[in-house]
């Protein structure tokens, strides 16, 4: 049997993206993953993607993501995506507003052994904000 | 196929971005480019990232992107980018601040004859707001 590239993992990953199937997206990342994006004061590797997804999905209980796009080559593989989620819960210290949102973003994952060693991410965490109100759109 | 439309991106970045040579712009993008990346308010396509370009370059003169890794596949080509300035001019309605910046983000080019048709990019623009002071930290 071929061994699963490094494409479907990430998709089989995010299959298992949401509060109840979080431990299984997990198991995406390497222990000592480096993840660019994790805000500062956070751990890395899966301790710190626990506690950024778990903030998150309280936040965003029925978030979805839909892969747009999948770029491989070497032991990177880029990710356009389309997030939805409704914003039923605290998020960042913002009360929940019951707001529907749909935000973009791309993410590159460097791959070892089959497990994601290194991500860098950029959402539109400005857009999503506009969307819930927090700031003004321009 | 790959390399090449690699080094067409590498081109735009120097020429084109940090060389402040528009005409390179009309060389890198199709006349017909659907750019999915643009903040609203730009007329789209090709006139739209020139603007938008333009615009960076007014509210940051010393603007420099570099390049910190390329992924390519088929006619695609990923571009995950830094790029640091010093804001001297004015921004969306912002008023220079005299900081200086240091903003990362990561674009996606789709190709075809050599011409990047199609453009996904998102970027740090929170970041960049809260650098600016205009977002608190």
């Amino acid at each position: 049997m071929a061994l699963p590239t490094n494409k479907s993992t990430l998709a089989t990953a995010l299959s298992h993206w949401n509060p109840a199937d979080l431990e299984t997206y997990l198991t995406l990342y390497d222990d000592n993953a480096v993840l660019h994006f994790l805000p500062p004061g956070m751990p890395q590797g899966i301790a710190g993607a626990r506690q950024f997804y778990g903030a998150f999905f309280a936040g965003f209980p029925d978030a979805t993501i839909l892969i747009d796009t999948l770029v491989e080559e070497g032991d990177r593989v880029a990710c356009l995506y389309t997030m939805e989620a409704t914003h039923r819960g605290e998020f960042n210290g913002i009360p929940a507003t019951g707001k529907p949102v749909r935000v973009s973003g791309i993410s590159i994952l460097r791959f070892a052994g089959g497990k994601c060693v290194e991500r860098w991410s950029e959402m539109n965490l400005m857009s999503l904000l506009q969307q819930i109100g927090v700031i003004p759109a321009s | 196929m790959s390399d090449q439309n690699k080094s067409v991106v590498r081109r735009w970045v120097e020429r084109g971005f940090n060389g402040r040579d528009m005409a390179e712009f009309d060389i890198y993008y199709s006349a017909d480019l659907v750019d999915h990346g643009l903040p609203p308010g730009l007329p789209p396509g090709r006139e739209g990232r020139k603007l938008f370009a333009s615009a960076f370059f007014i509210a940051f003169p010393d603007v420099h992107l570099h390049v910190d890794d390329l992924i390519a596949e088929g006619d695609t080509v990923v571009a995950r980018w830094s790029a640091h300035g010093t804001h001297l001019g004015e921004l969306m309605g912002i008023p220079a601040t005299g900081k200086p910046v240091n903003i990362t983000g990561i674009v996606i080019d789709r190709f075809e004859n050599g011409q990047a048709v199609e453009l996904w990019e998102v970027f740090d623009q929170f970041g960049l707001m809260q650098q600016l002071g205009v977002i608190p930290s």
